[in-house]
């Protein structure tokens, strides 16, 4: 009983450590990135709950300005030139429902272009704070 | 046969109100449903509210439990409606089988029934993005709809109500990218065995607090494996009651059902020492 309690504890302490190289070069840099994000355009594209707000949005610069904010949060040295998370969003009335649906379409994309689920998990972890700044703006 | 139909209504109500579309919060953040009915693991309430629900959503789930330890068996049917991922309303029905005991006090059949009536308010956070972890109260109103045999081993009431706080929280890609969730819930109570034994002692019917925790990994976007342990009182003369605790594996092949398969071992029970057995369990969520 205690003994595999003890191993659960291991197990999560062992992995906290366990990182060398940068998530960025783990999920295979730029041209995976590129090839998740373009995923992802196509699949919100197609949410209902999502596209909407997309409506008057450049999608060229969206896809560019996103890819290099992945790039720099996921610790590939790229400079992200847009603008912050809450300034972006302001004026856009996110939801939770919309938030969630984004994420979804994300872990969709990554699974098309098979992202192993630990990388995957790792991506969604870096992006989940920045939710404060986007939701009820 | 009457509680069954009940459920296949339920179910059915399930599947329609998928409709609504309620649905957006991420797979398995809806927990399982644990034997009093509200969302958690199977035998510790979490501070996460049944179903996908979010704010601007209604949600809800129907379960069916089955334990079996050899001597006992438990049934749990019942359901859980929840409001914009801020209140949840569940109510649900035990049966034990006394099975072993029954024969041994010439009471073939004999079983004990509760129903179990719940209230669970979402206080503040979210368990998978805020960095304070989601914090629940909620109420369980418990009736037990046979008393005679709890009031001959010494139980004084047929009905109580539990109250516990619950912290949820979930850490994104925290074990070698797997997301971990933890969860720990404080509960007064006057149960005795959850209620199927009725609720507190002639001479010892205050509330008793009692911790309880789960821990889970995520091992993909539908399989979780976790344990829990729950800390009961032990208040009834006549046996031993001990804390309970179970290792669990849950599979969430899409966000409207859930299957979960646990080994438990509630201890000694009315009696029959190392009770521990299979416990089955099915969600049906919207
Ligand atoms: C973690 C979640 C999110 C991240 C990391 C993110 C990131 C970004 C970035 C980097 C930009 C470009 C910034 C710029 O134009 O300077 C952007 C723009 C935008 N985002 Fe998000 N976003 C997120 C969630 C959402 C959600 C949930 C929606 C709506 C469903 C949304 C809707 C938009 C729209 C409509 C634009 C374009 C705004 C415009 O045309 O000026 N975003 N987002």
């Amino acid at each position: 009983m205690r003994t595999k309690w003890m191993i659960l504890f291991l197990v999560i302490a062992v992995s906290a450590c366990a990182h060398q190289r940068s998530l960025y070069d783990r999920i295979g840099g730029t041209p995976v990135l590129t090839a998740i994000v373009d995923s992802f355009i196509a699949r919100f594209a197609d949410d209902t709950r999502v596209a909407p707000t997309f409506a008057k949005s450049d999608i060229p610069k969206f896809r560019k300005l996103i890819i290099e904010q992945f790039c720099n949060i996921t610790g590939g040295g790229c400079t992200y030139t847009g603008r912050d998370m809450k300034t972006t969003h302001q004026g856009l009335h996110l939801t939770e429902t919309q938030f969630n649906a984004l994420v979804e379409d994300l872990q969709d994309a990554m699974a098309t272009q098979r992202i192993p689920i630990e990388l995957q998990n790792e991506l969604i972890a870096k992006l989940a704070p920045m939710r404060a700044d986007i939701i009820h703006q | 046969m009457k509680r069954a139909s009940g459920f296949v209504l339920l179910l059915a109500f399930a599947v329609t109100a998928n409709l609504f579309g309620a649905d957006s919060r991420l797979l398995a953040t809806g927990g399982l449903t644990q034997v009093e009915g509200t969302a958690g693991g199977g035998i510790v309430p979490w501070a996460v509210l049944s179903g996908y629900a979010t704010e601007d959503q209604v949600g809800g789930t129907g379960f069916l439990t089955y334990v079996n330890t050899g001597d006992y068996s438990l049934w749990a049917a019942g359901g859980t409606f929840t409001l914009h991922n801020r209140v949840e309303f569940s109510a649900a029905e035990q049966r034990l089988h006394l099975g072993t005991l029954a024969e041994a006090l010439k009471l073939p059949g004999a079983e004990l029934r509760q129903q179990v009536f719940g209230v669970k308010f979402r206080i503040l956070g979210d368990a998978v993005y805020t960095r304070e972890p989601q914090i629940a109260v909620g109420l369980q109103y418990k009736r037990n709809l046979d008393f005679a045999i709890p009031k001959l081993v010494g139980a004084k009431d047929k009905d109580g109500v539990d109250v516990y706080v619950a912290a949820t929280k979930v850490f994104l890609a925290a074990a070698g990218g797997h997301h971990v969730l933890l969860n720990g819930t404080l509960r007064a109570t006057k149960a005795n065995q959850m209620g199927l034994l009725g609720f507190g002692t002639a001479n010892d019917s205050g509330y008793k607090l009692v911790p309880e925790a789960s821990a889970a990994i995520l091992l993909n976007n539908s399989v979780a494996m976790g344990g829990e342990y729950r800390v009961k009182p032990d208040r009834l003369a006549f046996s031993r009651e001990d804390n309970w605790s179970d290792f669990f594996i849950a599979y969430f092949p899409n966000k409207n059902v859930g299957f979960v398969m646990a080994v438990a071992q509630l201890g000694t029970i009315a009696t029959l020492p190392h009770q521990s057995g299979l416990f089955l369990s099915f969600q049906g969520s919207f």
